[in-house]
Order: structure tokens, then sequence, then C-alpha cells
């Protein structure tokens, strides 16, 4: 199945975004994690820190994801 | 906990005689902290604390020239929106507004402004601590400095 993902911050040195992904299902948000190390292992340490969003609401990284979806992929945040 | 909108606290678009801006908002344009602090008069409270955050220009010891915020806008906004209603529920806030800019900021400039009003100046301090705090902790906003030495890294 395909997923839109977006990435943020300093994972954005890493990926372009926003980018389209091919799972095989059923996924979860995990995996979906687990794929972007794969394919850039330099960004495996930051993905371990971020938390994520679908289709614009926080998600935890368990969730299955359904085709189509839209996840955002987010480091920890540095506002203020 | 998650506190719904009441009549008593919207979360409104305020009109300012330059510029409208609405209230839990990321904006891109620069934050009138001046005016916003005039608008904020509110006759019945005898507690008023405006925060600004502001770009400082040096950070451990190194020299920055100026900083690159951005945001997961939807997010961001949701949560903002969120913090001031828990603030004014939690503290007794007769107002409370809070905006955060993004794009390239320089030294000095205001990245975040909170503003809270109060009849008494010590729920307006705590409200105000509290929704600079949750902010910065659970909106997805992120910076990136650039040094003056040329180099640059996200926080």
């Amino acid at each position: 199945m395909t997923v839109n993902v977006q990435v943020f911050g300093a994972l954005r040195d890493h990926f372009t975004s926003p980018l389209v992904l091919e799972l095989a299902q059923p996924a979860s948000i995990r995996d979906l994690a687990d794929l972007l190390a794969k394919q850039n292992p330099r960004s495996g340490q930051l993905l371990e820190s971020c938390c994520f969003a679908v289709d614009d609401r926080f998600a935890e990284p368990g969730e299955t994801l359904a085709e189509g979806a839209r996840i955002d992929v987010m480091p920890p945040f540095s506002g203020g | 906990m998650v506190v719904e909108p009441t009549e008593q606290f919207e979360l409104a678009e305020l009109a300012l005689p330059s510029v409208k801006i609405r209230n839990g908002s990321i904006v891109s344009a620069s934050i009138p902290v001046g005016e916003l602090s005039e608008f904020f008069a509110r006759p019945e409270c005898g507690g008023e604390v405006i925060f600004a955050g502001r770009v400082r220009n040096h950070t451990k010891g190194r020299a920055v020239r100026w900083l690159e915020y951005e945001s997961n806008t939807t997010l961001a906004e949701q949560v903002m929106r969120t913090v001031l209603v828990e603030a004014a529920a939690q503290f007794d806030l007769k107002d409370a507004f809070c905006v955060h800019r993004v794009g390239r900021l320089m030294p000095g400039e205001c990245a975040v402004l909170v503003a809270t009003a109060s009849f008494h100046r010590d729920a307006a301090y705590k409200g105000n601590r509290y929704i600079i705090d949750e902010v910065k902790r659970r909106a997805p906003i992120w910076k990136k400095e650039f040094f003056e030495d040329g180099q640059q890294s996200w926080q």
C-alpha cells in the first residue's frame, strides 16, 4: 500500500519531504519508521526519538496504517 | 487534561490597529509585541503578564547570526489552543493569548509571545509560565541555528 510521509526538523537533512512510500500490508507506524531507517541508516538514532501524527492527529507507533494515510514524522520539538 | 473552549474564553482573532492575529496561531510576519501589550489591557484585571521569547545572539558560547523556525502548523496550532484553554481553566485566567512565529528570525526578534490576564498577579504569572512551558514541550515547532562561523545545527 502507499502512504504519504512528511518529515520535519533535522529529519529534513536526511530525507526529501513529502515522500511517498510503499509498505506491505498490514503496516504500523513503527514499520514505516523502520523502513525510513533502512533507507537512510544515519537517521536511525533520530528516528528512535521521533513522535508521529496520522492525518493531523498525534498517533502511537503501534497504530496500523491505512492506504493513502498521511504520516508526519517529528523529531523532538524545539520551539520557543 | 483537555478542556473545551468556553464562552468565557474564546480563541478569537485579535484585530490590532496594524494587523489581525488569530489567538493560538503560527505566523510568519513580525509579532507586534508593543501593540499586543497595549491591546491586552483589561480594566477588570489587576494582573497582566506579557512574555516575549526573543532570539538570542549567542548560544553555548557561540555567536548566532539567525534562527530558522519551522512548524507542523496544523498540529502546533491545535496544541497551542489546547494549552491556552487548559491554562485559562487551571489558573482562572480572564484572558490568555499565544502566538509563535516561523521563518528566519534575527537576534532580538520575538519568536513567541504569551500574554495572560487575571484579577490578581499570581494567576497571570503562573498561567503564563504554564503556557510557554507547555507550548515548548508539546507544540511541533523546530529551530535551526545559523552561527557566525558559517555552521548550522538543528536544535
